[in-house]
């Protein structure tokens, strides 16, 4: 009996060996064809690289593209040779790489020297200026990082051979912020982002009047970068309404406005998605280290404690509703407390009010610009609570038979052996 | 670091669980009254200026899952509860211009309850000593948040 399980155990293993054995040589033999029809592919659709012209406050720049996807922007005139022409030449070494299907993850960005500049392979393709980190507003080797992972990145997505290059965002130096647009493809439609860092903050879905949706961002963007400038940071940022339309704010500078369209795409309503997006710029400034400056700065040294008229001036408290979870349902009012503009945006406070069993109370204050909070809590940053007034809406319990009506809004009495400290 | 944060969680417990055994009375003992809420209320003081940081900075954490971190600066002190549902001493944290905060030593909270409806003021003040005195409130600042123990 034994042995005749064990041969018909040997048979199934053998069997299923074989079938494991079959599947690989397969799966491996398709996976070659696979290869072997991408780089067909990318042989027969071929990667079309080209410079354009540029001019950067009047002086004339280059920029270098990869099936019309700019790689390499804001290239600065090196001596005698314009921006223009040392892109016409990184360009042309390309074309020959790509015609030569090379390997996308060989273009790297190292010294050469003192100098920072790209390499394909061993071969040196361009070096990377100071002048161009100044245009494109970062520093040289940042730069060198940025234009390596684009190129890669578009040989890749050109359908050259080999392994996708590393999509590691360049390092920002601390405390820079490096505020651009950037085209995404998305489908057939031309989708733009405005970066911080990196860090993609809108996201334009379509153009505006004569303008792509490219432009709009770049519109944006410079108008951010402006307002950073002048001291701008992330408390500044807000999104409102305005001569009724949804608009993203610096202070009181308009960066973008919200159409219907843009908020039908994001499930959302104009006013919301503006306040979103300004969020996601104090977000991104905020992780850059970015603080405002544009108010005026309180007495500082020993007189600032003592200086109340400044305060007085500058602080101050306001009444709003709250609405308290989830232990029971309150609702009253709040009394927040800070600098006056931020005091402004706030229309209610949620308290988030957990008592756990009788011997820990946690309470949480978010003061918050909408009287509709949705996934996420639209919080007024600088603003406090001070005070609080509120009615208990819940019961604990189904009223008796004969109750009063309004005994189903009592709150439930402390339990009688429950010690307590008489202060 | 690591050694900091378990030393800070355990005192908590302790006082948790201090908390916990005074308000069943079989184990009426050295946590019940004035002296149990004196040994709660240094202990807590002890916490707070030991691992203050650690705490503001979990709280923060805590806040920027749901998009409600706050920007400005925050730091963590002692907040004492009077009023009809009982006193209680904990932490609070305090936000509000840099300058301000650093002003902040306490927070005096007062209570009062009546049936359904509750009132409550939450007061930074500039030192713990004047509490009982005239309470000095430090303008532009005010609470995110706080978690008390029952005395």
């Amino acid at each position: 009996m034994t042995g005749k399980h064990s041969m018909a155990t040997r048979l199934l293993l053998a069997a299923a060996a074989a079938v494991a054995l079959t599947c690989t040589l397969s799966l491996r033999t398709l996976w070659r064809q696979g290869n072997d029809a991408r780089g067909a592919w990318a042989a027969s659709a071929g990667v079309k690289v080209t410079a354009e012209r540029l001019a950067v406050e009047g002086v004339v720049h280059g920029r270098v593209l990869v099936n019309e996807k700019v790689v390499m922007d804001k290239m600065a005139p090196v001596g005698q040779e314009s921006g223009y022409q040392r892109a016409e030449a990184v360009a042309k070494q390309l074309q020959d790489a790509a015609d030569r299907n090379v390997d996308p993850a060989i273009i790297k960005a190292a010294k050469d020297g003192l100098q920072d500049a790209l390499y394909l392979g061993e071969a040196w393709l361009a070096a990377v200026t100071p002048e161009d980190a100044t245009a494109n507003e970062t520093t040289t080797e940042a730069l060198a990082k940025l234009w390596a992972a684009q190129i890669g990145n578009a040989f890749y997505a050109a359908g050259l051979g080999g392994s996708r290059p590393t999509a590691e965002r360049p390092p920002v130096p601390s405390g820079k912020v490096v505020i651009t647009a950037q085209r995404v493809p998305l489908g057939t439609a031309e989708v733009a982002d405005v970066l911080i860092n990196g860090t993609a903050v809108i996201k334009i879905r379509r153009g505006q009047g004569n303008q792509t949706a490219y432009q709009v961002a770049s519109t944006i963007a410079e108008r951010l970068r402006k307002r950073v400038e002048e001291g701008y940071g992330p408390r500044d940022m807000r999104g409102e309404q305005r001569d009724g339309q949804a608009v993203v704010v610096a202070g009181e500078h308009v960066l973008a406005t919200v159409d219907q369209y843009h908020a039908q795409v994001n499930n959302s309503t104009p006013i919301a998605l503006a306040r979103t997006w300004a969020d996601n710029i104090s977000g991104a400034l905020s992780a850059a280290g970015v603080e405002s400056s544009i108010r005026p700065q309180p007495p500082t040294g020993p007189e600032a404690a003592r200086n109340d008229a400044w305060y007085a001036e500058h602080y101050r408290d306001k009444w709003v509703p709250i609405l308290s979870i989830p232990d029971g349902i309150r609702v009253g009012a709040a009394r927040v407390n800070g600098a006056v503009s931020d005091v402004k945006r706030v229309v209610a406070v949620a308290q988030l009010e957990t008592p756990w069993e009788d011997f820990l109370e946690i309470d949480i204050y978010v003061p918050i610009s909408t009287k509709t909070p949705g996934k996420f809590l639209d919080r007024v940053q600088g603003v406090g609570v001070t005070a609080l007034a509120d009615f208990n809406l819940t019961w604990e319990g189904k009223p008796s038979k004969g109750t009063k009506a309004w005994s189903i809004f009592k709150r439930p009495k402390r339990k009688a052996d429950q010690p307590r400290f008489e202060w | 670091m690591r050694a900091n944060r378990v030393c800070a969680l355990l005192l908590v417990v302790m006082l948790a669980a201090a908390t916990l055994l005074s308000s069943t009375q079989a184990t009426a003992g050295l946590f019940d009254g004035l002296f149990g809420a004196g040994i709660k209320i240094v202990g807590v003081g002890l916490i707070l200026d030991r691992w203050g940081d650690d705490i503001d900075n979990f709280i923060n954490r805590v806040l920027g899952q749901k998009h409600a971190r706050i920007e400005g600066k925050t730091k963590v002190v002692e907040i004492l509860r009077v009023g009809s549902p009982g006193a209680a001493v904990g932490a609070a944290q305090v936000m509000g211009p840099a300058h301000r905060v650093d002003l902040v030593q306490a927070v005096a909270e007062v209570e009062i309850d009546y049936h359904a409806l509750r009132g409550r003021g939450l007061l930074p003040v500039s030192t713990r000593k004047q509490i009982t005195k005239s309470i000095t409130m430090v303008g532009g600042t005010g609470v995110s948040a706080n978690i008390k123990f029952p005395l």
